[in-house]
């Protein structure tokens, strides 16, 4: 044991060999800017590349983490604190937990799904505006935390079946997340009209699907950055005093350009 | 300008040199930090508190940096490596998260000769272990000279030398393989 130490101590301690010495010095210059010597062109290319996908981080972050480090980094300012909530949330995996190397195109965000419910009599009734539909959601089923059962409360079981269902049937990106904001019966229509400017301010706008689904029940769907989603569900949910989100068992593939999280107004 | 005020000190006092000193760490090394950072999570928001964590443990523990024992930025990136070692050691402890793969966006920018080489090697460095992904970061990413790197890792120059070589010569001989 003493022995093989003493090795790896004189192994350690002696000269570097010409070639790795060769190759971290052509490195070196290469991050420095220059171009790689004669016959290490490949290495150039390599270093070139690694620098090309290196994680970049999210502009929102950034600007929070230096106006955090203005404050002397005080206790109660730290950044990010909305989005490791939702991740602490989805301990299964969140499409949030993605990286957005430098260079990357810029994904979107679907949010969709304003599915708008007050307590009726068990029968959906169509609003004259946009088809905005209002049922009750059971107390049970709010504390029943999965994201299928709180979709499954909303007015069409096969449209809330789908919402989560990445895979099958649905068209339109996997569903991100579901929020559930509870507003007076007399704001709902209101609040959708918040939502909606939510989305946009994030320079997000109305789905397709949305339009075309115009009827009774029928989602709202509205795109946004992607690198956004943080932001998106944190002021969806700002805009009623009473909200929540529930997350989609399934991992979000991360691969998807767009997601959806689907949004409901409750009136309480 | 960023305008710090690190110490939170008086209007009238003056920075002192450490002041004057993190600021330019901060300022040189906030967005090489993350990227050391998210490379050995691969998790976007997990790299974003590891980072903030990294600066404020920095920030707060700035007088006990030596430079007798290297760079304020190898000391800055020991702090980084040990706040990103503690949360995967959290990650195992409390619970098995599915790790995404780095977005493999193809840059607009990108032909598509260098898109394909890019996406071998981005299937090359899914192939790295842990300490070779670390590596990675702290010399391609973080762009830390050898010296730097061997004092992050604590060990001698020339086997952080060795090991970058390594790693980079595991990388071609992947990439090889694929094309």
């Amino acid at each position: 044991m003493a022995l093989r130490d003493l090795w790896r101590r004189q192994r350690d301690d002696g000269p570097i060999p010409d070639e790795v010495q060769a190759q971290t010095e052509a490195v070196d210059a290469i991050l420095r800017g220059a171009t790689a010597p004669e016959g290490m062109e490949d290495l150039d290319d390599l270093v070139r590349d690694l620098r090309a996908d290196r994680p970049a981080p999210d502009q929102g972050f950034a600007t929070e983490l230096d106006e955090w480090a203005s404050e002397g980094f005080a206790r109660g300012g730290r950044p990010g604190e909305e989005k490791r909530q939702l991740a602490a949330r989805g301990a299964g995996g969140l499409s949030m937990r993605r990286l957005a190397p430098a260079g990357a195109l810029a994904a979107t965000v679907l949010v969709t799904a304003v599915a708008v419910s007050q307590m009726g009599d068990g029968t959906d009734e169509a609003l004259d505006d946009g088809g905005v539909v209002t049922e009750e959601v059971p107390a049970a089923t709010e504390d029943a935390s999965p994201a299928a059962d709180a979709v499954g409360s909303a007015s069409s079981p096969a449209e809330s079946a789908g919402q989560l269902d990445r895979g099958a049937e649905r068209e339109g990106p996997p569903v991100f997340a579901v929020v559930v904001v509870k507003v007076p019966s007399s704001d709902v229509h209101s609040t959708r009209a918040e939502v909606i400017a939510v989305a946009r301010r994030l320079g997000g706008r109305p789905a397709s699907a949305t339009q075309l689904k115009a009827g009774a029940s029928s989602p709202l769907e509205l795109v946004v950055p992607a690198g956004r989603v943080g932001a998106a569900v944190s002021d969806i949910r700002e805009v009623g005093a009473d909200s929540n989100v529930e997350l989609p068992r399934e991992v979000t593939p991360a691969d998807a350009a767009e997601l959806t999280i689907s949004v409901r107004i409750v009136a309480k | 300008m960023l305008g710090l005020d690190l110490m939170a000190a008086p209007a009238s006092a003056i920075p002192s040199d450490s002041d004057v000193a993190f600021e330019e760490l901060y300022r040189s090394s906030r967005d090489d930090v993350f990227a050391f950072v998210a490379g050995m999570l691969r998790d976007q928001v997990a790299a974003e508190d590891v980072t903030a964590t990294a600066f404020e443990r920095a920030y707060r523990r700035s007088s006990s940096f030596d430079g007798r024992r290297g760079s304020r930025r190898a000391w800055l990136f020991g702090i980084a490596r040990n706040a990103a070692l503690d949360e995967l050691r959290r990650r195992k402890r409390v619970t098995e998260l599915t790790t995404e793969p780095v977005d493999e966006g193809i840059g607009p920018d990108e032909g598509a000769e260098v898109a394909l080489r890019r996406a071998v090697l981005r299937e090359a460095m899914a192939g790295l272990t842990d300490a070779e992904r670390e590596l990675v970061g702290l010399r391609f990413f973080a762009g830390l000279t050898i010296r730097e790197v061997a004092a992050v890792i604590s060990t001698s120059e020339r086997a952080a030398a060795m090991r970058v070589h390594r790693t980079i010569e595991k990388l071609r001989e992947a990439c090889d393989g694929a094309a």
